[in-house]
């Protein structure tokens, strides 16, 4: 077990809480003094919530005293991508134009993690409205990847990145479009879940984009991640992309192990352009996969040519849709590369639109039939590349980031990103397992699988 | 690039109720040709069948449920 408070995982803190052995106050002050001594450098927050933090504390702690219960996340502190809204609080989305908003009322994910326990420390700085995938934010200032200052932690859920991998937290929500959560967990070198389109509740979430937005956890471990999912995954009427689906008792299932676990290695795409350390660091974890009992497959990746312009015509317009009152009034109050990809949007045409959705459920069809009837789940690299010097721009960084993310949220398939290695230089680097609809205990069976196999979450940025 | 391109952005964000500002022109006509051209060319191609969109309508809960 952990021996240094803040780098606990939600299960050993559980463990120790439920003991006595550890009070959610002790536990609470111990990740606030890590922030307070950390955020000048990292940047992850953009508003710590430290009295409501220490009260939520307090009143765990008097709950856990009186012998009530609520699980895992009872006394354990959170913290929120700054567009999930937490009541009272500001949520600025990462943008001026919502500097001083304040949300009326909580998340749905927000609601249950409360509901579970948890503690909300803050809320946590991301891409300006979510869109972009390297986290640099010409307002509140770039979230600063915990293993090299000077480089990017991705995006868009960036402070989330941030934030967990540099121990200011656990755990953090983060939500994923194209790729912002299992971007981040990839160079920020910690685990990164996007669930079955569905499976999470959106309502109460700044939008970008409804048809493709995922709510997903960010953690250390991957027994963690299933700890958030279950805590936050489930049915919510008013939302109805949420879908009555049966949940698992993820601790459960994700101790079985990999033994017989099909694993597909797509043919093309997926490993084209790739750096050569990431393909090496992956090729090394499906060894240790099979080594273990998992047989790796060849698969074709189809319409995978397809599936990115699909993303994008889908993207942007809704992205455009949400946003069209505020560039008509206040276009100048955007960053240049938010300004631009909305701009873009508007290029886009109806008929595309409509287009890209019925060809969203042509692969749909089409990855069912011949990729998940074949495998269980698929692997890749998370991103092709690793963390990028800050200074490096924008536009071609993107394009290379979201490559292999982008497709799974096309598809709707659970997909996590988990610690695989480091380069040379120290930069962390992300495994890609993808799943059957609604199958995350198979994928996070086989991320904890590997993970315990492997010392990678072990290690700790030089702070 | 076709030679349309650099006059139809303006056009297709004014149709948005977005004004560009004539020092973007250039940047998001880039954009248009290099991103939206060939993404719109892709799906162009009538090989849907009787697929329906997958973003669809949804009525709300029987009031009996």
């Amino acid at each position: 077990m952990t021996s240094v408070i803040h780098w606990l995982s939600i299960a050993e803190a559980a463990e120790l809480i439920a003991a006595r052995k550890l009070s959610p106050v002790e536990l609470t002050e111990a990740l606030l003094r890590r922030i307070e001594a950390l955020e000048g450098r990292v940047n992850a927050f953009i508003t710590v919530d430290g009295d409501a933090a220490m009260a939520a504390a307090r009143t765990a702690a008097d709950e856990i005293t009186k012998g009530v219960a609520r699980g895992p996340l009872h006394g354990v502190p959170v913290a929120l991508k700054d567009i999930f809204g937490v009541a009272g609080v500001r949520m600025t989305a990462g943008s001026k134009i919502l500097a001083e908003n304040a949300a009326s009322e909580d998340a749905e994910a927000t609601a249950r993690l409360k509901a579970a326990g948890a503690v909300i420390l803050g809320k946590l700085n991301l891409h300006e409205f979510a869109f972009g995938a390297t986290g640099v934010n010409p307002h509140y200032g770039p979230a600063r990847n915990p293993w090299d200052l000077e480089r990017i932690t991705g995006g868009s859920s960036s402070g989330s990145g941030a934030s967990v991998a540099s121990g200011e937290c656990p755990a953090a929500l983060g939500t994923d479009t194209g790729g912002s959560i299992r971007i981040p967990a990839s160079l920020c070198g910690i685990v990164g879940l996007k669930p079955t389109y569905g499976r999470v509740s959106k309502r109460g979430v700044l939008p970008l984009s409804w048809s493709l937005d995922h709510v997903g956890p960010m953690t250390r471990t991957v027994e963690d991640a299933g700890i958030i999912l279950q805590a936050i995954a489930g049915r919510d009427d008013a939302d109805a992309s949420t879908r009555d689906e049966p949940l698992p008792d993820y601790n459960q299932t994700v101790r079985v192990g990999v033994q017989g676990l099909r694993i597909g290695v797509p043919k093309q795409f997926f490993f084209e352009n790739v750096d050569a350390e990431v393909e090496s660091a992956v090729r090394s974890a499906l060894s240790l996969l099979e080594a273990m009992g998992a047989v790796i497959i060849e698969v074709d990746a189809p319409l995978i040519s397809e599936i990115p312009g699909g993303v994008t015509a889908i993207m942007l317009p809704e992205a455009l849709a949400y946003h069209q009152k505020w560039m008509t009034e206040r276009p100048d109050d955007y960053g240049d590369d938010v300004r631009y990809r909305l701009e873009l949007g508007a290029t886009f045409l109806a008929v595309h639109y409509v287009q890209a959705q019925r060809r969203r459920e042509m692969a749909v069809a089409a990855w069912r039939a011949e990729v998940f009837s074949k495998v269980e789940m698929i692997a890749t690299p998370t991103t092709p590349i690793t963390a990028r010097p800050i200074e490096e721009g924008d536009l071609q960084v993107t394009f290379n980031l979201i490559r292999f993310t982008n497709p799974l949220n096309f598809l709707g398939v659970p997909a996590i990103s988990v610690p695989c290695g480091f380069t040379g230089e120290g930069l962390p680097v992300g495994l890609q397992l993808a799943g059957r609809w609604w199958d995350e205990a198979t994928v996070l069976r086989a991320a904890h699988t590997y993970e315990q196999a492997t010392d990678w979450h072990q290690r700790r940025p030089p702070l | 690039m076709n030679s349309q391109v650099p006059t139809a952005a303006p056009v297709l964000l004014e149709l948005a109720g977005l004004h560009l500002p004539a020092e973007r022109e250039a940047f998001l006509a880039a954009g248009l040709g290099g991103s939206t051209r060939p993404i719109a060319e892709a799906l162009a191609r009538q090989d849907y069948g009787d697929t329906e969109p997958a973003a669809r309508f949804r009525p709300p809960a029987s009031e009996s449920r």
